[in-house]
């Protein structure tokens, strides 16, 4: 199965010490199976922690967006009126990161805090795109 | 790829755009504008390039083109530099900016999640303002903020009083946030909501010294205390609004009387329209040249007309408060700086709101775009510099 990971995702594996969380990213990883946005990429350049080093040094698929996903990602701002609240830039993360699983048919992989200004599960779950938590993605991978 | 003609021509439209400010903006072509407009040929081969260079032009995400329609969210910011306030326009770097001022007043209000923001992080309550004239509003601030001639004398420079001003407005639960803009017609902003929730106050940084950064800060904080958001520009009271917020400003930070017998007493007979009289007042009460003259015009020493006289008098050069920074940051320190960006209050809702995991470190990034290894310098940086302050004063 193709996994998206997140902002959140990419930087709890970045700075989690549990050995489980990082051994299922990076088994993931290895397999093939782990993608990122290009949106989410450059903003986790952009953040300039270890989320940056992971991006550039791990083998993770970088899926660049089409003129399909934008199609897709103005369907889904007009459904979705919430997403207007965000800056301009946050708006393109979160949209192509829905348009992007949904058209692959890849599970998001996010670790929001539950109290999220924007949650990414709220918007997976009104457009019925797959998305899981950390800790359901490391029991996704132990079954494997 | 294929753009929506429609959008392009309405988002112009909506921005009170010609095409040639369009196009040194964005670096496309006037005839290849027209031609995305027009639809055809033009708008199915739009370059990715192209595309992005029109979403940053207008602030919005590079979907939008792409869509049947766009509705962009109405800016809640006014435009106090024109004679009649009205919504500001969306175009250019104000407008670009003005969308991070208002993502940064969102995720604070946000994170205030409690209705009583006040005893949620232990900021004081200013009275209602609101139908208070500039003069007697004045005075509540300066009693309720401890800004009183006496602790001003305590500080030998202007920065250090800015910083204190500052903290003090920032002890309201009044967000006070340092940002860079090159456009010297704005020198601040105020964004609030009706119930006055986590009101924003924003200060250009761009060639504007401290002295004129004090006098936007109470500039600004009127408009907060009267539940106005808008941006402004200090010097041009075009508008009663205006006029109304520098009078509060000139009577907080140059009290009427003491104004009186300071510039009586340093003028030892001279004529106010000595620079260098005027620059010794200023620097007196911390406050820019600009505002002392326009103080003295206020209290009778000096003619109207003295106003642009001053102002001329400068042949075009930058005028005294247009000098850039502070001058102190010689030495790098990250979390010193950070405090600088994003004041007191912001600092301390975002280390509470951490421990208590109402948000984390990348939902700080997003709102914010403060990075996270520069969180543990922002919170120490906040808690050494207030012990500093507060030496100084008690």
């Amino acid at each position: 199965m193709m996994y998206i990971f997140d902002l959140h995702a990419l930087h709890h594996v970045s700075e989690t010490t549990n050995n489980a969380d990082r051994s299922a990213f990076f088994d993931c990883v290895d397999d093939g199976n782990a993608s990122v946005c290009s949106e989410t990429r450059n903003r986790a350049v952009e953040m300039g922690d270890g989320t940056k080093e992971l991006v550039q040094s791990s083998a993770l698929i970088n899926q660049k967006n089409s003129e399909d996903d934008f199609i897709f990602s103005a369907g889904l701002a007009a459904k979705f009126p919430s997403l207007n609240s965000l800056k301009a830039d946050e708006q393109q993360r979160y949209a192509y990161i829905v348009a992007k699983a949904m058209r692959l048919g890849a599970t998001i992989v996010t670790s929001e805090v539950n109290a999220a200004r924007f949650s990414i599960v709220q918007l997976c779950n009104s457009v019925g795109c797959p998305c899981m938590n950390f800790a359901s993605f490391v029991a996704s991978m132990q079954k494997t | 790829m294929r753009i929506n003609p429609h959008i392009i021509s309405d988002l112009r439209t909506e921005a009170n755009l010609s095409y040639e400010q369009l196009s040194q903006d964005t670096k496309i072509s006037v005839v290849r504008l027209r031609a995305f407009e027009q639809g055809g040929e033009a708008a199915s081969d739009a370059s990715m390039a192209e595309v992005n260079a029109l979403a940053k032009s207008y602030s919005v995400p590079v979907f939008a083109f792409f869509g049947d329609n766009f509705q962009r969210p109405n800016t809640p910011l006014l435009d106090f530099r024109m004679k009649k306030p009205e919504s500001l326009e969306i175009f250019g770097p104000i407008g670009r900016f003005s969308e991070r001022l208002r993502s940064i007043h969102d995720f604070i209000l946000h994170l205030s999640r409690s209705d009583d923001q006040h005893t949620q992080f232990g900021f004081k309550r200013l009275p209602d303002l609101s139908d208070a004239s500039p003069e007697q509003a004045a005075l509540s601030v300066v009693s309720n903020l401890r800004l009183n001639s006496d602790i001003r004398d305590k500080f030998e420079h202007g920065y250090q009083y800015y910083n204190y001003v500052r903290r003090q407005i920032e002890s309201a639960g009044i967000f006070v946030y340092h940002d860079s803009v090159k456009d010297t017609e704005v020198r601040g902003a105020a964004l609030t909501d009706k119930k006055r929730m986590a009101p924003v106050i924003w200060i250009n940084t761009y060639n504007q010294n401290t002295s004129s950064r004090l006098f936007t800060l109470l500039h600004e904080l009127c408009h907060v205390l009267s539940g106005q958001s808008g941006i402004s520009n200090t010097y041009k009271s075009l508008n009663e609004t205006e006029t109304h917020c520098n009078r509060f400003a000139a009577s907080v930070l140059m009290p009427r009387t003491e104004f009186v017998s300071i510039a009586t007493a340093l003028s030892q007979g001279r004529s106010f329209e000595d620079k260098a009289l005027i620059r010794r007042i200023a620097r007196h009460f911390f406050v820019s040249q600009h505002a002392t003259v326009i103080r003295l015009i206020e209290l009778k020493f000096l003619q109207d007309s003295y106003h642009q006289d001053w102002i001329s008098s400068f042949d075009g050069e930058p005028l005294p408060e247009e000098e850039p920074g502070f001058g102190r940051a010689t030495v790098y320190v990250a979390g010193l700086r950070k405090l600088s960006q994003f004041g007191f209050s912001i600092s301390l809702v975002l280390e509470q709101s951490l421990k208590n995991k109402l948000t984390d470190e990348v939902e700080i990034f997003q709102n914010l775009g403060l990075k996270p290894q520069f969180l543990r310098g922002l919170f120490n940086a906040r808690s050494d510099r207030s012990r500093e302050i507060d030496s100084k004063v008690d």
